[in-house]
């Protein structure tokens, strides 16, 4: 099966532009994205690190604070007046990160016995069943409480406590400076940043109100799970967005820092790459296609008219010179093609003249033939005029005849158009015409040509007008005795490239006791033979006249 | 051409699969758009007394985890939304306004009395249904509207405390009660009063932190000393109980402390220590031997939240359970029909005790008597 050059030509543009026209972009697109995440992956990790050393700095400067109180405290502990003294300078000249808002001392019995700044509903207090009092006498270790909302302040803390010698000292931390800190970065990076307690519950959020709130992180539980010691980094839902989450302890308090970044927002430089992208590369697409389009259209345009001058020049219109106008190629082909048209051209006159002299001559041969013939048999005409037996007369008339008869193919002959095929219908009725003046049986026979529209060339055209120059002669001769009259009819037709000869007369017919497979006479002898010739056969019948059945292949 | 039935084959091509594309993305988005019911949550988050919210929207959101766990609602997800009202009804108004605005048909909260007049305002005449875990005002009872209660009436409670303290032999009653919460508390101090005086009880002396700002919890307990009253009435948050006995403690003041359910709220014992020993206090219904999805929602708080439930988280996750069933039930998210299923029904079984409903939305349950004994609440 041929190959259609519209679909390769299609083929070969997917081939040759879209196809890397897409590869690129999908692999600009991939080391995009990638490099995006390699970079958000530094911001984040430096801004996690960054952040965690923030909080650490602020509580190394709180620890301080808190562990040199703890010590004069001790050293003190016997003077109730001294120690006020001690927490509400710590209270009035605290350094401003991580405000502490209010400090207890409480014995060994959960009673608070001094408080700062002082609040007479506070001191002496019990506290017994708070977390903060019971778990640093139980551990000896500090304790940092979730987050909660003072009741006096109305502003999200966390309750650190430390053990000491006589019992326990309590801080309310403000978590404001973490909630600020972490909302000033967050107008900048657009991300969201939470510190969360152990139990996940939010201590500091970029949305301050989830803070407030005491909302809790659904995330937190299974990173914590997953936490070795490393930032995690993970895909997960949150707020019901598809975010990136980076978390990471913070060891002393328990606590963690989690960043999200939206992956949409974060995608949204590469989205917005994919979509120019995806347009350049339509329009790329279109742009291609539209050239290609035009281009090939003009291509098919001019091979059309290229194809339809063809077709003239094959018909032997050779006016025109072809031309393809547009490209250089097509110049050349139509240079070429031109060039062969003009050779074709001038080879064809040639023939076509050599081809002319040829009919001339070969029209001569035949006429010359023809006359030749004519000459001989007038010769024979001539020759008869000066014998008086009638029989003998008669026989150098019918070699008259039968001369005349070939000539009279040779006329039919150098008269047609290609010579080599003569008209039958004109030829029987020249032959008949010839016969009959002959005879001289002008008023008494008449003659019926049922002859079909055939050419038939000379090789068998010459047997074929002896056989009926014989045929005729016999009827005129013998078929109507003592000026009877009569009708001769020659039925010829072709069919299925067989002629078929049916000659017949309503003469006397032939004598009863003649055998036509045995006569010996000139004519019958050279009646079969001649069909032998044609390689057909013959039929006779004699009955009221006489009817012969010829059928011969036509050549 | 041949050539040229390609290229607009090609555009016939590129052009069937944009609008395909079209209709896919309205699909999914018609799709999206349909595949969740929004039922918004309001309460106090921020605030002093923003524990109570905090704890509910705790107890919704289990609830909507665990519904949309077994599969939504014939398919759809719940979505909770949630809004702060702070603490103050002309912010609860607007917040429902914005729900009913947002096309949100269903309205969980919000929780404090106050807010119940404001709410019933801004749902008058609109296509919504609110169901509040613990509104317990009576004055809203008997009001054929798209406001639901799943929390008695404060008389009911008032009655059981009462009953209580006259068996219990008390005489000579303080009465402190938290006029910022005017809706919740007047009934019930004005009821306590009048039933306590009739059953041969005395109220020595009352306060209404009118002038807390001003008045120390000192001072308040100094005045309920000098009146020599043998038992205390809070009708107050937990944490302002339990300034109130530290106070008391602390002078060594021997008293009788009772209180209504708002008391169990705002982690009265570590607030109070050992000053809140002995207190005695209405609280939700809770049997000895505990159901087993009770305890189900017990252990799944816990995970959640890293902290034991209180009766508002456990109202606030049932008021979203009987709006599940109602909506599965109903066959139906017209608030109207869903309405009408959870009256009609008018019975529903809670985590611990069955919840009635009336014709009317507003809800009859068991409650309990519960004391703080050793650190610990124990029932009576």
């Amino acid at each position: 099966m041929k190959k259609n050059l519209a679909k390769i030509i299609i083929s070969s543009i997917i081939a040759a532009v879209v196809l890397p026209l897409i590869i690129i972009g999908i692999i600009n697109i991939s080391l995009s994205t990638n490099f995006l995440r390699l970079e958000i992956n530094k911001k984040n990790t430096v801004l996690i690190k960054s952040l965690k050393n923030q909080i650490d700095h602020y509580f190394e400067i709180k620890l301080n604070d808190i562990y040199l109180l703890k010590e004069i405290i001790e050293k003190d502990s016997g003077n109730p007046a001294l120690i006020q003294f001690h927490i509400d300078t710590l209270i009035e000249h605290q350094s401003q990160l991580l405000q502490i808002e209010n400090i207890k001392i409480i014995n060994k019995r959960g009673i608070v016995t001094a408080v700062s700044p002082k609040s007479l509903d506070v001191l002496h207090s019990d506290q017994s069943r708070q977390k903060y009092f019971i778990e640093p006498l139980k551990t000896n270790k500090p304790y940092y409480s979730s987050s909660l909302i003072s009741p006096q302040l109305n502003k999200p803390i966390v309750i650190f406590s430390i053990p000491y010698k006589d019992g326990v000292i309590s801080f309310s931390l403000a978590l404001e400076d973490f909630n600020k800190f972490i909302a000033d970065i967050n107008i900048e990076l657009k991300s969201q940043i939470a510190l969360v307690d152990n139990t996940g519950t939010y201590i500091a959020h970029s949305h301050t109100k989830k803070a407030l709130q005491r909302d809790v992180d659904n995330n937190y539980k299974s990173l914590k799970k997953d936490y070795k010691g490393n930032q995690i980094v993970r895909k997960l839902m949150y707020d019901d967005t598809s975010m990136i989450c980076y978390m990471m302890m913070i060891k002393k308090t328990d606590w963690a820092i989690i960043i999200y970044e939206s992956l949409d927002e974060l995608y949204a430089p590469v989205l917005r790459l994919y979509l120019i992208l995806a347009l350049g590369t339509i329009a790329v697409i279109l742009i291609v296609l539209l050239l290609f389009t035009r281009q090939i259209r003009r291509i098919f345009h001019n091979l059309k008219e290229f194809i339809e001058r063809i077709k003239k020049i094959s018909m032997g219109d050779y006016d025109k010179f072809v031309e393809i106008p547009g490209y250089e190629e097509f110049d050349e082909v139509a240079n070429a093609f031109n060039l062969m048209m003009v050779n074709i051209r001038d080879r064809e006159e040639k023939i076509n003249n050599s081809l002319k002299e040829k009919e001339i001559l070969l029209k001569e041969v035949h006429h010359r033939v023809k006359n030749n013939m004519q000459i001989i048999s007038s010769l024979f005409n001539l020759q008869s005029t000066n014998i008086e037996n009638d029989e003998e007369r008669f026989q150098y008339e019918k070699s008259s005849s039968r001369v005349k008869a070939m000539a009279l193919v040779y006329e039919n002959i150098y008269q047609s158009e290609d010579f080599t095929h003569i008209a039958f219908p004109k030829y029987i009725a020249n032959l008949f015409d010839s016969l009959i003046g002959l005879f001289n049986k002008f008023d008494k026979v008449t003659f019926e040509n049922r002859v079909d529209d055939i050419n038939i060339n000379l090789n068998q055209a010459i047997p074929c007008g002896l056989i009926l120059n014989e045929l005729l002669m016999n009827s005129m001769k013998h078929g109507f005795p003592n000026s009877a009259t009569g009708v001769i009819i020659i039925d010829f037709q072709l069919r299925d490239h067989v002629v078929y000869i049916e000659y017949s007369d309503n003469g006397i017919g032939f004598a009863d006791d003649i055998d036509f497979e045995s006569a010996d006479t000139l004519g019958f002898t050279l009646i079969k033979s001649l069909v032998n010739q044609l390689k057909g056969t013959i039929e006779f019948n004699s009955n009221e006249g006489i009817k012969i059945n010829i059928e011969f292949p036509l050549l | 051409m041949r050539i040229m039935n390609i290229f607009l084959k090609l555009k016939s091509f590129t052009v069937g699969l944009l609008v395909l594309s079209l209709f896919i993305n309205i699909f999914l988005l018609s799709c999206k758009k349909s595949n969740t019911i929004d039922v918004g949550f309001v309460a106090a988050l921020s605030g002093r007394k923003s524990e109570l919210g905090v704890l509910a929207r705790n107890g919704a959101r289990l609830a909507i985890k665990e519904i949309n766990e077994r599969g939504g609602i014939k398919g759809k997800k719940l979505k909770l939304i949630i809004r702060d009202n702070k603490e103050d009804p002309e912010v609860n108004k607007t917040v429902i306004n914005d729900f009913i605005n947002g096309d949100i048909k269903f309205i969980i909260g919000p929780l404090m009395s106050k807010m119940a007049k404001g709410t019933l305002e801004a749902i008058n005449n609109k296509n919504v249904l609110v169901i509040s875990p613990t509104i317990s005002t009576e004055a809203v009872k008997n009001l054929d509207d798209n406001f639901l209660r799943i929390m008695n009436y404060a008389s009911f409670q008032t009655n059981i405390i009462c009953t209580k303290m006259i068996k219990d032999g008390m005489k000579r009653t303080v009465l402190i009660y938290d006029l910022s919460n005017k809706e919740y508390v007047e009934p019930i101090a004005s009821l306590f009063k009048k039933k306590f005086v009739s059953m041969g009880g005395k109220i020595v002396y009352e306060n209404s932190f009118k002038e807390k700002s001003k008045t120390t919890f000192s001072s308040i307990a100094d005045q309920i000393i000098s009146k020599r009253a043998d038992s205390i009435l809070f009708v107050t948050s937990g944490i302002d109980a339990a300034v109130l006995c530290q106070q008391l403690y602390k002078k060594k003041y021997g008293i009788a402390k009772y209180g209504t359910t708002w008391v169990r709220t705002g982690d009265i014992i570590k607030h109070g220590g050992r000053s809140v020993e002995g207190l005695i206090f209405t609280n939700i219904f809770t049997s000895k031997k505990k159901s087993k999805v009770y305890l189900k929602f017990y252990d799944n708080y816990i995970k959640d939240y890293h902290k034991k439930p209180v009766f508002i988280g456990q109202y606030s996750y049932e008021s979203l359970m009987i709006l599940s069933k109602a909506l599965k039930e109903s066959n139906s998210q017209k608030p109207a029909m869903v309405k009408h299923y959870i009256i009609t029904k008018g019975s529903f079984q809670g985590l611990q005790e069955i919840i009635k409903i009336n014709k009317y939305g507003d809800a009859f349950r068991k409650l309990s008597l519960v004391v703080i004994k050793n650190g610990e609440f124990s029932l009576l």
